[in-house]
């Protein structure tokens, strides 16, 4: 699992936004908000970390329950993947 | 780009955030590489801000060079010709940039002196001193 090259997340006043650069850009021209903790799983999945990796990861840094958490992260990651941010 | 998504953005989102097109900016911006961040602006622009504006069916980010009563002469940091834009077209201001991954202090001193190097030496003044060193590289030949 990787993000499609091209796709870049910003950090800008507050917010977490992805935006496409290079070729990419010639067909993408959105800019798509994420919350933190869906960008805080962009970064894992930019570092290479797989599904499991994340969830392992984000259960040390946040309080919540395995079964939740689980859930969420695998939504978040189908939901870059329709988006077309991350690849298999 | 849908055209309206631009100003929509902006008026729901108080930011813009994009890569840009082109090489009127350069070598401050280069084609789809680098990272924009431009907010509304509820102060007049000064000289030196770069406006983001409207221009026909488009959208532009080029330099202020020029400040008058109820518009602004604007042009690209890499352009020979300015625009003359109204306050009404002006959607934003540049308040951020990213050059690949490292965020530009816009307030720095490197960028403050940039801004006013590269409107002092337009490119027409370079083009003019790049001509003269060439016709005296020929001179000197002779």
């Amino acid at each position: 699992m990787k993000i499609k090259s091209g796709y870049v997340i910003r950090q800008v006043m507050g917010n977490y936004v992805v935006i496409a650069t290079g070729e990419e850009s010639r067909g993408f021209h959105g800019m798509v908000k994420l919350n933190e903790t869906a960008a805080n799983i962009w970064s894992y999945i930019s570092e290479g970390k797989s599904e499991e990796d994340i969830v392992s990861l984000m259960i040390a840094e946040y309080d919540v329950e395995e079964q939740q958490l689980r859930s969420d992260v695998q939504k978040t990651i189908k939901t870059l993947i329709q988006q077309g941010f991350v690849e298999l | 780009m849908i055209l309206s998504d631009i100003e929509k953005i902006i008026a729901d989102e108080g930011v813009f955030v994009s890569t840009t097109s082109g090489v009127s900016m350069y070598p401050l911006l280069r084609d789809r590489k680098d990272t924009i961040v431009v907010t509304p602006s509820t102060e007049r622009l000064k000289k030196y801000d770069v406006a983001l504006f409207r221009r026909g069916d488009s959208y532009v980010l080029h330099r202020v060079i020029e400040v008058l009563p109820d518009s602004y002469v604007i042009r690209g940091d890499n352009c020979i010709m300015p625009d003359h834009v109204k306050d009404a077209d002006i959607l934003g201001r540049l308040t951020g940039i990213y050059r690949s991954e490292k965020e530009i202090d816009m307030l720095g001193r490197g960028y403050r002196l940039y801004s006013r190097l590269i409107v002092f030496i337009s490119p027409l003044v370079r083009l003019k001193l790049r001509l003269k060193s060439v016709f005296n590289h020929i001179k000197h030949k002779k």
